[in-house]
């Protein structure tokens, strides 16, 4: 076997090398936090989306997020319920509303989901069987995920939704994070009341589930060819990748994380650089040497690319290690949707050996200039 | 008694100019050298600093590229010579630098294992034969110790063993014997006599370390970029000790002798080569080293024969100092080596030595001219 060189030269001097492994671990650790939290975000902005059941959607014309829908006639609902291949027209009301914290009197932000309370809108089928209990007027269920903001509530107990007494007949799971403290689903009627009668003409969506067999492009494509202007078709897939796209390049928190990811990167290269670089300075008489004994200059950059690699791999791994812990620790304090997977794993290990072959590339030219003729 | 083999050259330097810097600040460092080193044989070069000793050595290492003139390592011309050609010609030279220039982080068996790495030499081979070397060096248990737990001389025998574990055709070392103790040089300068011995391994060493100066087969000294002599030590020891049995030697001193013996260049003839011809112009003269040499004398009656030469006997002198065609024919009688002296040198010293003008004179009014 040959002489690993590289790795003698990394464990020689500790302390040198317990700084590059610190500063690129930290640097990579920041990667993984910031990585967590925009992809926690985008799954985080889509999720009520995710939660319904549906092939096509119709919003109105000025839709600019779910959270900013413009209402819109509710007779398209019934035009496109017209149209061959679509099964189902459901009419799908949002809007935030105020909370009031039982407790200290305060009112505390959510968004509040109106649907038809005979219409399984919902993946989640414990929803679906529960929307019955909500068309007695003022009833509503209420999201367990809901923030400590909306103080102590019960099934079975009284509540108050922009200043009207409701009844709360159940509970789900949903966790809006981002988006808003909690959520609570009503009745169309019970909307129409708690948000204003005008509501009674408009849907903020229709959700439009297709019979069996039907192709969604040809029925989206009648659809946009028989209802009039004000309104848009478009997929599930595409009003998801839509929304995260929005949040992700439009809104400053999403180019934030990714300004914080490309600092932290560079931080990481520049750390590993100054240590690569003063590496490769003090060994350079040593790197002459191996020249003049005949090693190729390509097995000679070897060394410093391997010394380069050894530094983002011994960083990576507690990275990953702390990243783990950090995840968890966040998903338990704040219900993020922080998870560990091995595409993002894989991502930020490609960036540490990005950093890797930046700082080598801007280091390595110092091995070329190792002249073997001035050991003598 | 079976003539030893001839020497084959192995590094040939031919008109070798070196200038560094550029423009303005262009200096000449080597002006028109020319040297040729034999298999086996160690060359001290000497010289003040600054005299270009080490920039020849750099040149014939490859090291630095030929920028005028040719120097050849075997039948490689290393003039113009491609980047990864240098490379690879770098495996057969070991390098003995004056700093050891081990590497700091690995164990001394594994610095001379890097020079196994670029070898031949089976993989399972390598620790054994690093082992090897640093036992002869008398490093048997600092095998595992990284060169910052050594003492300077076991740092310089360390690397020392690293130049020669491959036992290279070509050893370039400068000063290898300055951080050693007289012990450890005395190891080292005797391994390398063995390696040009056995191996037939050519070995320059730039020194001032006078105690070092009698493992020399030459002596080369350098003065301002050029060579400004090359004593053969050895030879010339041979040579003299040949001369010391020859009749027309016998009155001079030793140190007579050995200018004249300095000057003399070995030629070899095989059986039956006719060594010089009657009616040729005389250019040289003559001492047998080994074999036997016929003179005859052609006239118009035939062929006379008028001598046979053996070891310690010479010929051709009457030509050069009568200025006259030769007047016989030499002739080897089995393989035959000869030492000889130039026309110009022979005069010189014929000049400068009175007591070899008297035995000439006596031996030509011996031979009756």
């Amino acid at each position: 076997m040959r002489t690993p060189i590289a790795w003698f030269n990394s464990i020689d001097q500790p302390r040198r090398t317990a700084t590059a492994v610190g500063g690129m671990c930290f640097a990579l650790l920041l990667i993984f936090m910031q990585a967590g939290f925009l992809g926690a975000a985008r799954v985080n902005v889509s999720i009520i989306y995710q939660a319904l059941d549906f092939d096509l959607l119709i919003h109105s014309r000025a839709y600019l997020t779910l959270q900013r829908s413009d209402p819109f006639d509710r007779l398209r609902l019934a035009q496109a319920a017209a149209v061959p291949g679509v099964a189902r027209v459901s009419r799908f009301l949002i809007d935030s509303f105020g909370w009031r914290n039982p407790r200290t009197g305060s009112t505390a932000g959510g968004m509040m989901l109106g649907v038809a309370s005979t219409a399984p809108v919902f993946l989640d089928p414990a929803i679906n069987a529960q929307l019955a209990t909500v068309r007695p007027t003022l009833t509503a269920l209420i999201d367990r995920k809901s923030r400590p903001s909306y103080g102590p509530w019960e099934v079975g107990g009284k509540a108050v939704a922009n200043g009207q007494p409701i009844t709360l007949t159940g509970s789900y799971e949903l966790g809006l994070g981002l988006i808003s403290e909690g959520s609570i689903i009503v009745s169309d009627d019970t909307y129409e009341r708690l948000q204003g009668p005008w509501n009674s003409g408009y849907a903020q969506l229709g959700l439009i589930k297709l019979a069996p067999g039907a192709d969604r492009e040809r029925v989206a494509a009648e659809l946009r060819a028989r209802l009039p202007r004000d309104v848009v078709v478009v997929t599930k897939p595409e009003i998801i990748q839509r929304e995260q796209h929005y949040f992700l390049s439009v809104k400053p928190v999403g180019i934030m994380f990714q300004v914080g990811m490309i600092v932290a990167f560079a931080a990481g290269a520049a750390i590993l650089y100054q240590i690569l670089s003063s590496e490769m300075s003090n060994r350079i008489a040593e790197f002459a040497t191996l020249k003049a004994l005949g090693y190729p200059i390509t097995s000679i950059y070897g060394i410093g690319i391997q010394q380069g690699l050894i530094y983002a791999l011994l960083a990576y791994l507690p990275a990953l290690g702390l990243a783990a812990v950090l995840y968890r620790v966040g998903r338990d304090l704040s219900g993020f949707p922080l998870h560990l997977d091995a595409g993002r794993a894989a991502f930020v290990l490609a960036l540490a050996l990005a950093m890797c072959a930046f700082a080598a590339f801007l280091s390595l030219w110092k091995i070329r200039r190792a002249d073997p003729a001035s050991l003598f | 008694m079976p003539l030893p083999p001839p020497r084959e050259v192995a590094i040939t330097v031919t008109g070798v100019n070196h200038h560094y810097g550029r423009g303005e600040a262009r200096k000449q460092a080597l002006f028109d050298n020319h040297l040729a080193i034999h298999r086996g044989e160690i060359v001290i070069m000497t010289g003040p600093s600054g005299s270009g000793k080490t920039t020849l050595l750099t040149l014939i290492g490859t090291l630095r590229g030929v920028q005028e003139g040719s120097i050849r390592i075997d039948q490689t011309e290393l003039a113009g010579l491609a980047p990864p050609d240098q490379v690879r010609m770098r495996r057969n030279i070991g390098f003995i630098f004056q700093q050891h220039n081990l590497l700091d982080a690995i164990s001394a068996r594994q610095n001379v294992r890097l020079a196994l790495e670029l070898s031949a030499a089976p993989r399972r081979e390598h620790n054994q034969r690093a082992d090897a070397i640093l036992g002869t060096l008398g490093l048997a248990d600092r095998v595992h110790y990284k060169p910052r737990n050594l003492s300077g001389g076991q740092r310089q025998r360390v690397a020392i063993a690293r130049a020669l574990v491959n036992q290279p055709r070509i050893i370039l070392a400068d000063e290898p014997t300055a951080a050693l103790d007289k012990d450890s040089g005395a190891i080292v300068v005797s391994l390398l006599r063995r390696l040009a011995d056995e191996q037939g391994s050519s070995v320059m060493i730039v020194t001032h370390d006078n105690r070092i100066l009698n493992v020399a087969d030459r002596i080369v000294n350098m003065v301002d970029g050029r060579i400004v002599s090359d004593i053969r030590v050895k030879e010339t020891m041979v040579i003299c000790a040949i001369l010391k049995r020859c009749e027309i030697f016998k009155e001079m001193s030793p140190s007579d002798l050995t200018d004249v013996a300095q000057k003399m260049r070995e030629e070899r003839f095989a059986n039956g080569a006719t060594i010089i011809r009657q009616g040729d112009i005389g250019d040289k003269f003559y001492v047998i080293a080994q074999g036997r040499v016929h003179i005859q004398v052609e006239s118009a009656t035939g062929t006379r024969a008028v001598a046979s030469l053996a070891e310690g006997g010479f010929f051709g002198e009457v030509a050069l100092l009568r200025d006259q065609p030769r007047n016989a024919t030499a002739q080897a009688d089995g393989e035959v080596l000869a030492y000889t002296l130039s026309k110009a040198d022979f005069l010189a010293a014929v000049r400068a030595h009175r007591s070899f003008e008297a035995q000439l004179s006596a031996q030509l009014f011996h031979r009756g001219g």
